[in-house]
C-alpha cells in the first residue's frame, strides 16, 4: 500500500468536489420529481367534473405533448388518425375561446399549424409550403392533432362518459399546477377501456392531463399532458393566420369530409352489432356512430380507391374474419379495435370496444352486401 | 490559440464543414429535387424557393455529425496530442498553470468552433444566394424576407438575428462535446483514443435519444436538444428546448472539465 502523500492528499480532495458536484447536480430533478402534491389537490368529484365540462371559455397558452402506445400500422389517407394513437405529438396552443384558437404541431423542422379564426379555418403546413383555408361548417370531420390538447380531450371524454362513474383519485402537479384528478369507469361491458384518467386545476376547471387505460393494462397507453401552461389570453396577432399571397380554398379538408361531400350510396343500416346509430347527420350517409359512452364505434363506408390499401394493411396485421358477403380482418390493439370488411365497397369500423363487437359489425355487414 | 490558427489541419477541418452544404446545394440545384416534407436535412425543402434560408439549412446538416466529430478530434488531441509529442512538459515549466492550460484549450476550441460556423453560415449564404437566388426586390441588393417554419415572414434582419442565436446555440451545444474529449485528453497520451472515446459517448447518446424505451434520461443526454436552434425560425420563438439544451450543457460542461482538472493537476507528465 503507497504512503499517502501531500500531492495524492490534493487529488483527493479535488475529486472530491466533482463528485459533490456532480451528486448535486443530479439529485436536483430526482428532488424536483419526488415532490409530493399538496393534499389540498383533492376536490368534490361532481364539482370538478361540471367545472371541467364548462372550461370551454377559458383562455390558455401552452405547451402539451401527447403520447400513444398503440401497436397501429400506418393506414393510407388516415395517418392523421393513427399516427397521434401510436406515436408522440409535441404541441404549441394558444386558446382566446371556442371561436379564437391556434394549434401547432411541431415535428423536428417541421411544423402543421391549425387557426380558428373569424369563422374559418386555417391550416399551415410549412412541409408543403401550403396555407389552406377551409371554408364552410365541417359537420362532420376527421380527428385532428388539435382534439388532443388536454382540455379538448377531456371534455370530449366527459361528454362520452356521461352516463359513467367517477371517483376522486390523487392529485398531482402538471406543469406546476397543483391539479385534483377524478377517475372515469365506464359501465359497459362492450369497451376496451378500463378507466380514464384526468386532472385539472381545481379552482378554474382547466383540464391539465388524460390518461387511457385499457382492461388488462397496468399503465395508461395513451396519455396527454400540458408540460407548460399559462391561464392568460393570448396576443391576437399570435392566432392570426400568417398573411400569405397563395392561400387554397377549400370545404372538404379530409377525407371524411370529401367522401360525404359525394353523397352516393344509401344510409348505414339503423343498426350494427346490435347497437343503434346515433344522430344522423344531414347529408351524410357514408358515416355514421353507434353505441353509447365510451363504447361507441365509428363506421365509414369507402370508395374502393381510398380503402383498399388501408384494408390491405389492416388484413396483413389482423385477423381474418369470415363473412358471406364479402372479406373480413380485425386488428385489436388492446385499446382501439379496427375492422376492414371488403365487399362491393370498403367500410372501415374503430372505436375503443371489444374485438367481438366489431365481430357482430362485421357479421351484419357482410350480410348487407351479400 | 495563435497556434490554432498556425496549423493547417484548422483550415482543413473547417474547408471539410463547408464543403458539405456545397456539395448538397450542387445536387439540389442541379435536379431541383427536394426531400419529402418532414424528411431529410432541415429546411432543405424550403431552400430551393430561398436560399436566404440555406446558411439554416447548412446548419442542420453539419451539426448532428461533421461539427461535432471536428471538435472531439480537436478536443481529443489538445491535452493528448501535446502529451504524445513531448511538449507538454516544456508547456508546464514556463510555468503556466494547469488549471490555466485547460482553460486555454477551452477557450481555444470555443474560438474554433465560432471560426468553423462562421466560415459555413457565409459560404453557404454565397452559395445559396448564388444557386438558389434569393428573390431580391427590385433595385435592393438585399435577399428578401423568408418563410418562417410558422409561416410568418421574416425580414432580413431577422433572419441575421436569429442566425446568431443559432451561432451562440450551436458554441453551447459544442461544449459538451469539448468538455468530454478533454477529460479523456487528461487520461490518455493517445489523441486519437479521447477523440474515438468522445464520439462512442456521442453516438450512444445519439442511439439513446430515438429509443422510447429510455424516455427516462432522454432529457439528460447531451445530444437530446442539439437540434433546438431550430425553434429560433418558428413564430412565436420557442425557446422551451433552447434553455433546457444550454441549462443541460452547461451541466456536462461544469462536470466533465471539473474532472479534466482534477486528474491533470496531479498527473504525470511520463513524456
Amino acid at each position: 500500500m503507497q504512503p499517502s502523500t501531500v500531492v495524492s492528499g490534493q487529488a483527493w480532495r479535488r475529486w472530491v468536489v466533482v463528485i459533490v458536484i456532480v451528486g448535486v447536480l443530479c439529485s436536483v430533478p430526482i428532488v424536483l420529481g419526488l415532490r409530493p402534491a399538496p393534499a389540498a389537490t383533492t376536490a368534490d368529484p361532481a364539482t370538478l367534473r361540471a367545472r371541467m365540462a364548462a372550461s370551454a371559455g377559458l383562455a390558455f397558452q401552452g405547451y402539451a405533448q401527447s403520447s400513444g402506445l398503440l401497436p397501429l400500422p400506418s393506414l393510407p389517407n388516415l395517418t392523421e388518425i393513427t399516427r397521434p394513437l401510436s406515436s408522440r405529438t409535441e404541441m404549441r396552443v394558444w386558446y382566446a375561446d371556442r371561436d379564437s384558437w391556434r394549434v401547432d404541431v411541431i415535428d423536428g423542422a417541421t411544423e402543421r399549424d391549425t387557426y380558428q379564426y373569424r369563422g374559418s379555418q386555417f391550416i399551415w403546413d410549412f412541409g408543403d409550403t401550403r396555407l389552406t383555408q377551409v371554408i364552410g361548417e365541417q359537420p362532420v370531420r376527421l380527428p385532428r392533432p388539435a382534439d388532443l390538447v388536454p382540455p379538448d380531450l377531456v371534455r370530449r371524454l366527459l361528454s362520452l362518459a356521461a352516463g359513467d362513474r367517477a371517483e376522486p383519485i390523487t392529485g398531482k402537479r402538471v406543469a406546476g399546477i397543483d391539479a385534483a384528478g377524478l377517475r372515469l369507469r365506464p359501465v359497459s361491458p362492450d369497451t376496451t377501456i378500463d378507466h380514464v384518467d384526468v386532472w385539472a386545476d381545481p379552482s378554474s376547471g382547466l383540464p391539465v392531463q388524460a390518461e387511457v387505460t385499457a382492461k388488462g393494462g397496468e399503465r395508461p397507453v395513451f396519455t396527454s399532458r400540458f408540460l407548460s401552461v399559462e391561464m392568460t389570453r393570448p396576443d391576437a396577432k399570435t392566432i392570426t393566420p400568417p398573411s400569405l399571397d397563395d392561400v387554397q380554398v377549400t370545404d372538404a379538408p379530409d377525407l371524411l369530409s370529401q367522401i360525404s361531400a359525394r353523397r352516393r350510396g344509401g344510409q348505414l343500416p339503423a343498426t350494427l352489432g346490435g347497437e343503434q346509430r346515433n344522430t344522423e347527420v344531414a347529408g351524410l350517409t357514408s358515416a355514421g356512430t353507434y353505441g353509447d359512452g365510451l363504447a361507441q364505434f365509428v363506421v365509414l363506408r369507402l370508395p374502393g380507391r381510398f380503402g383498399n390499401e388501408a384494408y390491405d394493411r389492416i388484413a396483413t396485421y389482423g385477423a381474418d374474419v369470415h363473412l358471406d358477403g364479402g372479406h373480413g380482418a380485425v386488428l385489436a390493439t388492446g385499446l382501439l379495435t379496427i375492422l376492414a370488411v371488403r365487399a362491393e365497397r370498403i367500410y372501415l369500423v374503430a372505436g375503443f370496444v371489444q374485438p367481438a363487437v366489431l365481430r357482430r359489425v362485421a357479421a351484419d355487414l357482410g350480410r348487407l352486401e351479400r | 490559440m495563435a497556434k490554432l490558427f498556425r496549423r493547417p489541419r484548422t483550415y482543413v477541418i473547417a474547408g471539410l464543414l463547408c464543403a458539405l452544404p456545397f456539395v448538397v446545394a450542387v445536387f439540389l440545384a442541379t435536379t431541383r429535387i427536394p426531400p419529402p416534407p418532414g424528411q431529410g436535412g432541415a429546411f432543405l425543402s424550403a431552400v430551393l424557393s430561398n436560399g436566404a434560408l440555406y446558411p439554416a439549412a447548412a446548419m442542420a446538416l453539419v451539426m448532428p455529425v461533421f461539427l461535432p466529430v471536428s471538435v472531439a478530434v480537436l478536443a481529443g488531441d489538445s491535452v493528448a496530442g501535446e502529451a504524445s509529442q513531448g511538449t507538454l512538459r516544456y508547456l508546464l515549466i514556463r510555468p503556466v498553470g494547469r488549471t490555466r492550460l485547460l482553460v486555454a484549450k477551452l477557450v481555444a476550441l470555443i474560438v474554433f468552433v465560432l471560426f468553423a460556423i462562421g466560415a459555413v453560415l457565409l459560404t453557404s449564404f454565397l452559395t445559396g444566394i448564388t444557386m438558389f437566388g434569393g428573390e431580391p426586390a427590385a433595385g435592393v441588393a438585399i435577399p428578401a424576407d423568408v418563410t418562417s417554419l410558422s409561416g410568418v415572414t421574416i425580414t432580413p434582419f431577422g433572419l441575421v438575428l436569429r442566425l446568431l442565436a443559432t451561432v451562440v446555440y450551436i458554441v453551447i451545444s459544442m461544449l459538451s462535446v469539448a468538455a468530454i474529449a478533454l477529460f479523456l485528453s487528461t487520461l490518455t497520451d493517445s489523441g486519437l483514443g479521447a477523440a474515438m472515446g468522445a464520439l462512442a459517448v456521442l453516438v450512444t447518446s445519439q442511439v439513446l435519444v430515438t429509443l422510447d424505451a429510455a424516455a427516462a434520461i432522454r432529457p439528460y443526454l447531451p445530444t437530446r436538444y442539439w437540434l433546438a436552434w431550430i425553434d429560433f425560425f418558428r413564430d412565436p420563438m420557442l425557446l422551451r428546448d433552447v434553455e433546457r439544451g444550454a441549462g443541460i450543457q452547461l451541466v456536462f460542461l461544469v462536470v466533465l472539465l471539473g474532472a479534466a482538472w482534477a486528474n491533470f493537476m496531479t498527473r504525470d507528465i511520463t513524456n
